[in-house]
């Protein structure tokens, strides 16, 4: 899965800890998505893309292989 | 993993202490000899068979102790609980259950007799203390790379 997490950080001006305090998870947690680590659960990116103001899809994109 | 089945972060200190305090007493009373005067049993009641009475209970209580701080130690919640931090703990659990196995299945082989009894009474703990330091690894790692990115 594709995300546009670190686009929209700079966007927004926030660092990964900035970003890891709003939504109330952990750097750890922010920094293994943008490297594609992690999948984040459905409520997860619904918060992170309501904080940047868009919709899901524009900040999570499925690849073709799934 | 929910967090309502872990412990809590408080208890993380008293599982190393107690695992600590465990693993030195278990192995110094299993193959050191050393019995604490202190769990002596006073009365000569013996049964036999399979629920025997010791006369003293050193290395059982060590080994009760190690256990309950090995779990305490891992599944004490981290400072900060997040889903990541679930997905690392099942990573951790998952490569716990499969080394023990393979390394138990390789110690089958090779490992015969007496000798054998050694390594069962190793399987007690191993799962738990390949997990304790996966999952810690893992976070560790994590950390490192935050610090490098910084």
């Amino acid at each position: 899965m594709k995300n546009k997490i670190k686009i929209e950080r700079a966007i927004h001006n926030l660092t990964q800890a900035e970003l890891a305090e709003k939504i109330g998870v952990s750097r750890q947690t922010i920094n293994a998505m943008e490297l594609g680590k992690y999948v984040p659960s459905t409520i997860l990116a619904l918060k992170i893309a309501k904080l940047f103001g868009k919709n899901v899809e524009d900040v999570f994109q499925l690849e073709d292989e799934e | 993993m929910r967090t309502s089945l872990l412990f809590s972060h408080r208890y993380k200190i008293w599982g190393i202490l107690m695992s600590l305090t465990g693993l030195l007493f278990t192995f110094l009373s299993t193959y050191g000899e050393v019995q604490l005067k202190l769990l002596e049993l006073r009365s000569e009641q013996k049964s036999k068979g399979f629920f025997e009475m010791p006369i003293n209970f050193t290395d059982e209580i060590a080994c009760l102790i190690l256990i309950v701080g090995l779990l305490l130690l891992g599944f004490s919640a981290e400072k900060k609980e997040d889903e990541r931090i679930s997905q690392i703990r099942l990573n951790a659990l998952q490569w716990a259950m499969y080394l023990h196995y393979i390394l138990l299945a390789i110690s089958i082989i090779f490992i015969h007799g007496i000798y054998f009894l050694n390594i069962l009474f190793l399987n007690v703990f191993l799962p738990l203390i390949i997990f304790i330091i996966r999952f810690h690894w893992i976070i560790f790692n994590e950390n490192r790379r935050l610090l490098n990115e910084k």
